[in-house]
């Protein structure tokens, strides 16, 4: 172990694309803002608009994907803590890839099989079931694009577990005892 | 019964992964996965797709990431130090003193935020220093925090209720008005609580400041905004001019302007608000994924159904059945959060629910209360971890110190199983055709 290998190397370039991927998500959710407003406005105004609520439905969808790579980066999904944080040397970092392999495994499911979805839709031209006809496979194949950035950084994060087995523990997707909104 | 150990398996691995520490959203796909192969013949990744996509796809949802981004604004406005400001002068004449700023102060932020860790850790911010400045029992001051903060699930919004709302199919704005009364009637219990104490141990007799007329109706002339913005959320949905996911909006709008007011609003806490509300939100869509998929494989096993069954065979009268229930989500609350114990159960229990005959807006309301108290019992108690974050104080401290809320709780689900009216009495007034 002099030099850390290439893999690593290059895995640290990705860091910045998660981070991207959560700024992503965050113009989703100004999105999903203006769709709400110009739903209330409009209404006021006395003026129909169809589809606002599904595009604001889509909005929310493909900004949650795209924030699921950034938040597991950066150690916002929670996890039972209990057992794991008993563990300390070698068990707690078997018990750490297990975890990752688990969670990689799970993630690259996920986006394979939305991203089939999407395909689909694309195929048999499928469209939403509001007044407005939505064409389906444009929300779900940036959903997909959120998905297969989530099942990346669960790649990546496994990779570090068993190359660099000290740095891993110390990343921020192992600290166990997350808040939800406690940070926040 | 020749279905029994492949039950037995999908149960297993459901433990398993979750006490191993898998994230709960992988544990929930990766369980669902497995209940999927081993009790249909169905093809299993693309169901998963569909129900995924359908729900986080779901108009009733976006509420969620709405009411998420206005909590976090306000979190980083200077709204703690106004709370402090404008309750002090009011409440330290009751007995007990300031302990009724952190009760008072928590519920009035749980009516603009809804979680309940960040209710703890707004109010306590500027409460803990200022009642340690002055002698107060810390006992006290982190028993009223870890209870009270413990409303933001209860008053509106809360997340909660907006995760219980999409799982059960029940509509948001209901179930929302109907949390306003036993929510207020909780925190009237914990001061009345605090009063009492007060009368029979005496030891607040810590000096009062001294303010004049004109400073006590300055404090508050400070609070009227905030007080607005709860009024104008709550009225907008009570009166069906918005539905939750529109109050929301109207809602971080009204939060960005009072920030702007109070001049904290700048690019810098505008970004983190965004981002913020962008984690807290993908890190409960992560567990709603999990948990949509789960529900289908759950529905496939027939689990739910034979425990409908099961338990209905067991000729239990409703009492009996709310007081096993209570038991249960305490222990369960003992090892999963909040959100993971309600998407977790509901997926099993909502056909037993139903048939035993409960109104589904009551045992929401039932239901924030008994996670509420799961929320301040060791070992996993997340208002537990914040409190030791900002007091320094053990685990077994702060869970000793939370004891009588704890109690004060169970008193409050007897009192919501008496008094049924209490969740059910508000949605059955309000406005017809507001969704």
């Amino acid at each position: 172990m002099t030099a850390r290998p290439a893999i690593l190397r290059l895995l640290d370039r990705l860091e910045p694309l998660y981070r991207a991927c959560g700024y992503v998500a965050a113009g989703f959710l100004l999105a999903l803002t203006g769709l709400v407003l110009t739903s209330i406005l409009s209404r006021l105004a006395g003026v129909f608009l169809g589809g606002v609520t599904e595009l604001a439905g889509y909005a929310m969808a493909c900004g949650s994907f795209f924030a699921l790579s950034w938040t597991f980066k950066s150690g916002g999904h929670i996890r039972v803590a209990l057992l794991v944080n008993q563990l300390h040397g070698r068990r707690r970092l078997a018990a750490e890839r297990f975890c990752r392999a688990v969670m990689a495994g799970v993630a690259c499911y996920l986006a394979f099989y939305m991203g089939r979805l999407a395909w689909f839709s694309w195929l048999f031209g499928e469209r939403s079931e509001g007044s407005a006809g939505f064409l389906l496979w444009v929300p779900q194949s940036l959903a997909t694009l959120g998905a297969a950035a989530l099942a990346l950084a669960a790649i990546d994060s496994l990779l570090r577990a068993l190359l660099e087995s000290e740095r891993a523990l110390a990343s921020p997707e192992a600290e166990a005892k997350a808040i939800p909104g406690g940070k926040a | 019964m020749s279905e029994l150990p492949l039950i037995a398996l999908f149960v297993l691995s459901l433990f398993f992964l979750l006490g191993s520490g898998v994230w709960v959203g992988a544990s929930l796909l990766a369980c669902a996965f497995i209940g999927m192969e081993l009790f249909t013949g169905r093809p299993t990744g693309d169901s998963m797709a569909i129900t995924i996509w359908g729900t986080q796809s779901s108009w009733t949802l976006t509420a969620l990431p709405m009411f998420i981004w206005m909590g976090e604004i306000l979190f980083r406005s200077r709204l703690s130090e106004i709370l402090f400001r404008g309750l002090t002068p009011w409440l330290q004449y009751l007995p007990g003193g300031l302990l009724h700023v952190n009760i008072a102060g928590c519920a009035i932020f749980a009516a603009i935020s809804g979680s309940s860790a960040a209710t703890v850790a707004t109010v306590g911010k500027m409460s803990i220093p200022e009642l340690r400045r002055r002698g107060y029992p810390e006992r006290m001051t982190v028993g009223t925090l870890a209870g009270a903060g413990t409303l933001g699930l209860l008053i509106p919004p809360s997340i909660a209720l907006i995760i219980y709302g999409v799982t059960v199919n029940e509509s948001i704005s209901r179930l929302f008005i109907a949390g306003i009364l036993p929510g207020i009637a909780l925190a009237l219990l914990f001061m009345t609580y605090v009063v009492v104490w007060d009368l029979v141990a005496g030891k607040t007799k810590v000096d009062r400041q001294r303010f004049s007329v004109r400073e006590r109706l300055a404090a508050l002339f400070d609070l009227l905004p905030v007080l607005g913005l709860i009024l104008g959320v709550i009225l907008s949905i009570y009166s069906g001019f918005a539905t939750a996911t529109e109050a929301a909006v109207l809602g971080v709008i009204g939060s960005l302007a009072l920030s702007a007011i109070q001049r904290s609003l700048t690019w810098e806490s505008f970004r983190e608000s965004l981002l913020g509300a962008v984690r807290t939100s993908a890190m409960i869509a992560f567990i709603l994924m999990g948990s949509s998929f789960l529900s289908l494989a759950m529905g496939f096993t027939g689990i739910p159904r034979a425990l409908a069954e099961g338990i209905g065979g067991l000729q239990l009268g409703p009492l009996e059945l709310i007081a096993l229930l209570t038991v249960f989500y305490i222990l369960l609350g003992c090892f999963l959060d909040g959100i993971s114990s309600i998407v977790l159960t509901m997926a099993v229990i909502e056909p037993l629910i139903r048939q035993a005959g409960f109104d589904m807006l009551w045992f929401g309301i039932y239901l924030m209360l008994v996670v509420e108290m799961a929320q301040i019992t060791p070992p996993i108690g997340f208002n537990l971890f914040v409190l030791q974050g900002m007091t320094g104080h053990d685990m077994g401290f702060i869970a000793r110190a939370s004891v009588p809320m704890f109690l004060i709780m169970v008193f409050a689900v007897v009192l919501l199983v008496w008094f049924p009216e209490a969740a059910t009495y508000l949605p059955s007034i309000m406005s017809r055709g507001s969704g």
